[in-house]
């Protein structure tokens, strides 16, 4: 069993085990049996494609083609975020996507740096799997931190209006909520963090072990994948808000209600 | 008060000051204060006076007139050192927090003077607290806890020590009996010189002044 690889027939064989929800959901009479088909069958053609294209992005790893990649992967990440932040697109977008790329960069830069002595980033061996990897599991809390202050500094229009005419900078005046909106957006995360190894083991790994990787190997990659992950967020998520907050506000330290979505 | 100081620059000059809010359309304001004046508003409620009052410190937009501190014309540029001249007693404390890591009283003072950047004094804060018929161990009290009364008053206290030029004081005794209103307007006369007052009640004695 060393180094198996599978094949579509096994893919097929190993669905058929979707027969069992299906079976449910018709039993429950659910209606959903057509909506579970089409995503599944997406979610088929989607990994499909982008097995091949992947495959032929690292066989020609060209700078330019990979960082087209690269913008690529930040625009859709910030606009995944930017559409369910409740904010406008046109105003949350490029603070999201200057953090992602602000994020990407540091943490993958110390991930190979570390890992493939002398291996360059940005080549597409490293900087496909990576990127992806870093900017996907950065996304929910990105959504949950940038939401949450802006939903903070919403409500606390009239306390925060005290501080600024008290004589506060906006930095200060907003403290309290970007402080909330980071423990709101981090500590999820933090908490599953502490529970990895114990109650759950995260699909790369188990995927590494199942390919015959050594577990004590496969482990040293998923320490390292979360510590990058968790830095990229981190970095996104406090880059976002600091450009963002620039902009919230006009000259008098007012919010501008015209950056929420109507 | 005032009279002797016409030939002075204003500290603060309203002009033909006009809001309006879909159909509605407040009042016009014209006001002159020198150092050293008290000047009360009086006027039904939803005529425009806090709105006045917030316009001046550039927290409310207006649509007519114009509004000058210290000789130059509020805007984007000189509102963050006109602030810092000036101590407002809004009118809707209850929105007001102290901050999370001291919850107290105190933590809602220090916090308010250390933004300032003005340094806490204990003992003056306890005698400007016992003015106005507040305790000691009020500071102690979770700020959260307070009845808008002594948050009206603590307010005032805050206004005191900041010791700025111009005090814009929004209905500062709206939530009091008439004995701690006769100590509030003591205590406007003798620490907040220069003081722009809403009310509704008669607070006579500044009227005079």
């Amino acid at each position: 069993m060393d180094n198996f690889i599978p094949d579509w027939t096994n893919i097929a064989l190993g669905s058929l085990v979707l027969l069992i929800p299906i079976a449910l959901f018709l039993r429950a009479r659910l209606n959903l049996v057509k909506t579970l088909l089409v995503s599944f069958a997406r979610m088929g053609v989607q990994l499909f494609l982008v097995g091949i294209y992947l495959r032929y992005l690292i066989e020609w790893d060209i700078l330019w083609l990979n960082i087209l990649f690269l913008i690529f992967i930040i625009i859709a990440g910030a606009h995944v975020v930017g559409t369910r932040s409740e904010l406008k697109l046109n105003f949350i977008l490029k603070p999201i996507a200057i953090g992602f790329f602000v994020g990407y960069l540091i943490s993958s830069f110390f991930f190979v740096f570390a890992f493939f002595d002398g291996g360059d980033f940005l080549e597409a061996q490293y900087l496909i799997p990576i990127s992806g990897m870093l900017i996907g599991n950065s996304l929910t809390s990105a959504v949950v931190g940038i939401r949450s202050f802006f939903k903070n500094i919403k409500n606390d229009k009239e306390s925060r209006n005290y501080l600024i005419a008290s004589g506060a900078t906006l930095k200060l005046a907003t403290m309290e909520s970007f402080q909330s909106s980071i423990k709101d957006a981090f500590m999820p995360m933090i908490a599953n963090i502490s529970a990895i190894g114990l109650i759950w083991l995260p699909g790369t790994m188990t995927g590494q072990i199942i390919a015959g990787q050594d577990p004590s190997d496969a482990i040293k990659y998923q320490i390292m994948i979360v510590v990058g992950y968790f830095t990229c967020c981190v970095i996104t998520v406090f880059i976002s808000l600091f450009l963002a907050r620039r902009t919230a506000f006009d000259g008098f330290g007012l919010l501008r209600e015209d950056v929420y979505k109507m | 008060m005032g009279n002797n100081s016409k030939n002075i620059l204003p500290f603060l000059e309203i002009k033909k000051i006009q809001f309006s809010f879909g159909n509605w359309v407040s009042q016009e304001f014209n006001i002159k204060m020198h150092h050293g004046d008290f000047h009360i508003l009086k006027g039904s409620s939803g005529s425009g006076k806090s709105s006045l009052v917030r316009a001046i410190l550039g927290l409310t937009k207006y649509q007519e007139g114009e509004i000058f501190c210290f000789g130059k014309k509020v805007n984007e540029e000189n509102i963050n050192e006109i602030r810092k001249n000036i101590s407002w007693l809004p009118q809707n404390l209850e929105i007001l927090k102290a901050p999370a890591e001291d919850s107290s009283s105190l933590g809602f003072i220090k916090n308010i003077l250390e933004i300032s950047n003005i340094n806490f004094n204990l003992d003056k804060t306890e005698e400007l607290l016992s003015e106005l018929n507040l305790k000691k161990s009020l500071l102690k009290s979770d700020f959260s806890n307070l009845s808008l009364g002594e948050r009206q008053r603590i307010g005032l206290v805050v206004c005191a020590i900041r010791n700025k030029k111009i005090c814009l004081l929004d209905e500062p005794t709206s939530s009091l009996d008439v004995k701690n209103s006769e100590g509030v307007v003591k205590f406007i006369k003798e620490h907040l010189h220069t003081s722009l007052i809403i009310s509704h009640s008669n607070l006579a004695e500044l009227d005079n002044g």
